[in-house]
């Protein structure tokens, strides 16, 4: 059954860019980054994401991350997370925008040794972003619900555009899991480097 | 459309659910009891060797109890993953905020002669496989020094820690240097608590007298001996790392014990 879920979850992901470049009156930007220190350690982890913006008010994007590469393909561990966002708010200087999408997370290591199982999660989004000249600043929250507790995720992230089609951005991920009604939680911490291009 | 997309969506969502991304706290230790009298290594979860029939046999002498004891060889020509090693592993043996105690009983064959270092146990950190992590990253950019290691060298025993996740040289004394006899049996004895702060312990006894210094309180000698939370798991043999063996050295093993008090790892 939950394969079957992972199944119809990635094909949801094809859709929605699909319907997304069909229907786009913005901008999409493609973007990847590199990381990352993760508590205590170097681990090597790539992310890309996509993102466009369908009829104004719309954000879709998707982001896959390789776990234990840089070189994107990775035959051990994957997370893609689609997600669909709404702006709520429009100044000359920040916007606000709230959505929800799914954590997929794929877990292809067998070893007995640990329990990771592949599964996936809804997940609700709010990201404010901060603009001034070249400089962008957003941090979104990201809550995950788990069947036995939750997640959250803040994502702050800088970016400065250097050209009408380029950014660098540097981004640090600060993660809370917790499981209901036991005193077991967890901090996760992981940096990342990157660039984005404007492609449309 | 969209109804049909919310409404395959929002159940398949719900039945795919998994757990938080969390190691459990405080998991028991499987006990784990080995005299080697049925001459089988079917209990150990994973050998690392490059023959077993001439790396790991069975021998009636020298045995520290019962009749029969390990013979573990390690030749310059035994290089096994990424070092020179005779090794059997256990896994399941320490977990996250949990405590086990540990016990064996070696014997330094008298012809062993090698001036550079030897592993004779270790607890080997994991991957933390539920936040994606595996062994196999490209490039490698985690090392895998052993958070706690027995080594021997030069004739003495000495108990060390491992202040890095990255580099294997940045250890650090738990125990002062102990001259070892070749040609005779010790026991080693150690006591546990796993953590990833430094609340957690090791107290170790050999031939059932404290080796680890003690703190004013008891003998406790408390740091950081996790990585991450995903545990360790236990190896004993001879380890050289990247250090080719000058000589063919044998080291025998008995009574290798884990469990939750002192008593139940005594030979």
């Amino acid at each position: 059954m939950i394969k079957f879920s992972l199944f119809i979850q990635l094909l949801l992901c094809v859709f929605s860019i699909c319907y997304s470049q069909e229907n786009q009156l913005g901008k999409s930007t493609m973007s990847t980054d590199f990381g990352s220190y993760r508590n205590r350690y170097l681990y090597p982890i790539t992310n890309l994401k996509y993102t466009t913006s369908i009829k104004n008010d719309w954000l879709v994007s998707v982001r896959v991350r390789s776990y234990g590469t840089l070189f994107y393909f990775s035959k051990t561990a994957y997370d893609i997370t689609p997600m669909i966002e709404y702006k709520v708010i429009d100044r000359q200087t920040w916007k606000l925008y709230t959505g929800i999408g799914s954590d997929v997370r794929l877990r292809f290591e067998k070893d007995i040794r640990g329990t990771q199982e592949s599964s996936v999660e809804p997940m609700l989004s709010i990201s404010p972003y901060f603009y001034k000249k070249q400089w962008v600043f957003n941090s979104p929250l990201w809550t995950r619900i788990y069947s036995n507790g939750i997640g959250l995720t803040i994502l702050p992230e800088i970016k400065y555009q250097f050209h009408p089609s380029w950014c660098v951005y540097g981004r640090y991920e600060l993660s809370y899991f917790t499981v209901y009604r036991t005193d077991n939680s967890q901090f996760q911490r992981d940096c990342f480097i990157g660039i984005q291009r404007r492609i449309k | 459309m969209k109804k049909l997309v919310f409404f395959l969506f929002a159940p398949l969502l719900f039945l795919s659910c998994g757990k938080v991304p969390i190691n459990e706290k405080g998991k028991p230790i499987h006990p784990f009891n080995d005299g080697f009298e049925n001459k089988s290594l079917s209990l150990y979860d994973l050998l690392l060797v490059s023959d077993s029939s001439i790396n790991t046999t069975f021998v009636s002498f020298p045995t520290r109890s019962g009749n029969i004891a390990l013979k573990t060889v390690l030749r310059p020509s035994d290089f096994v993953y990424n070092g020179y090693r005779t090794e059997l592993a256990i896994y399941n043996s320490s977990f996250y905020q949990s405590e086990a105690y540990y016990g064996f009983s070696f014997y330094i064959d008298s012809n062993y002669q090698d001036q550079s270092y030897t592993l004779l146990c270790q607890w080997q950190d994991l991957p933390d496989y539920l936040q994606g992590e595996s062994w196999t990253s490209t490039p490698v950019l985690h090392g895998s020094p052993p958070p706690l290691l027995l080594h021997y060298v030069d004739g003495k025993l000495e108990l060390k820690g491992n202040e890095s996740t990255m580099q294997s040289d940045k250890t650090f004394a738990i125990s002062p240097s102990i001259p070892i006899e070749k040609g005779k049996w010790y026991d080693f004895t150690t006591h546990i608590y796993w953590d990833d702060t430094d609340k957690g312990y090791i107290e170790a006894w050999l031939n059932k007298e404290y080796i680890t210094p003690s703190n004013g309180l008891d003998y406790k000698f408390y740091k950081r001996n996790l990585f991450n939370r995903s545990g360790n798991y236990f190896k004993f043999g001879q380890y050289h790392g990247g250090i080719k063996p000058t000589h063919s050295n044998i080291v025998y093993f008995d009574e290798v014990k884990i469990g939750s008090t002192f008593q139940s790892v005594q030979p």
